[in-house]
């Protein structure tokens, strides 16, 4: 019976060419297996490319989701003004819920 | 998914306040959801749903801990998932980030349970669950305004009877 495991795995895709550029995509993957399951969970991202331009050093351009992180900073800036918001007006007795 | 999303948005409507770790975590699954359709895009159903629940047990179980703040933060969530659900339901054209919406109005939400408190759980539990129920039963447009607003109207007057009640107890003890 498998146990509960947690792994980060990097792979490479098959290169592209581009020009007279190669390009590979890298990714990473996030995988959680729960005991006793064949499946899990696996969260693939992509997080760079590889570049290599004929008689040159190979360049690795990282890959950043802006538009991901700009949603969860303005979700985690609203749940912070909203905290803020209690830290400032709260009522000073303490309401029965 | 849908036949659970409207037993926690009838849950909501009629007893939002009262059992306030429901909404507390209702509105962290809701949260869930908002996260998981951000971070796991492209995965199976069933992982959106159970981040969402996990979610969801968080915030309920941090609920016990700090009522109000918890309660606050689910006002911002409340807020913010009234207005994008009633923009999708009805298919408003708002020239406005839905994001900044969400954020803009989940404040309002948060600040209204802030200083209104009772009143204000009441109604944005009462609407999230009227919504929540209302967008998971697919109906015409003109059905789902009805459904809404007799759930709303519903909602607030059960949960404004179990205010006056609970008052009424205190006060004769």
């Amino acid at each position: 019976m498998s146990r509960f495991s947690i792994s980060i795995k990097k792979s490479s895709g098959s290169p592209i060419q581009a020009g007279n550029l190669e390009v590979t995509p890298v990714s990473q993957a996030l995988v959680i297996r729960a005991p006793g399951q064949a499946n899990g969970l696996v969260w693939n991202r992509p997080v760079a490319i590889r570049v290599q331009a004929p008689g040159e050093e190979m360049q690795i351009l990282p890959v950043y989701d802006r538009t991901r992180l700009a949603q969860i900073l303005i979700l985690g800036a609203g749940l912070l003004g909203s905290a803020l918001i209690w830290l400032i007006f709260r009522k000073r007795s303490n309401p029965k819920v | 998914m849908a036949i659970f999303e409207i037993l926690l948005g009838s849950a909501l409507l009629v007893a939002g306040r009262r059992l306030f770790w429901l909404f507390v975590g209702a509105m962290g699954f809701v949260l869930g959801l908002i996260l998981a359709g951000v971070l796991f895009k492209g995965q199976p159903e069933w992982v959106v749903i159970v981040a969402s629940l996990v979610l969801g047990l968080i915030g309920a179980g941090l609920a016990r801990a700090f009522q109000q703040l918890m309660l606050v933060l689910a006002g911002f969530v409340a807020g913010g998932y009234i207005i994008s659900s009633l923009i999708r339901l009805f298919q408003f054209n708002i020239p406005v980030n839905p994001q900044v919406l969400f954020v803009l109005c989940g404040l309002i939400g948060a600040a209204l349970v802030t200083s209104l408190f009772d009143w204000a759980v009441i109604a944005l539990s009462s609407i999230s669950g009227a919504t929540m129920v209302a967008d998971n039963l697919r109906l015409s447009l003109q059905n789902t305004t009805i459904l809404i607003l007799v759930l709303v109207v519903f909602g607030i007057a059960v949960q404004a009877g179990w205010l006056r009640w609970g008052k009424r107890t205190v006060v004769q003890r």
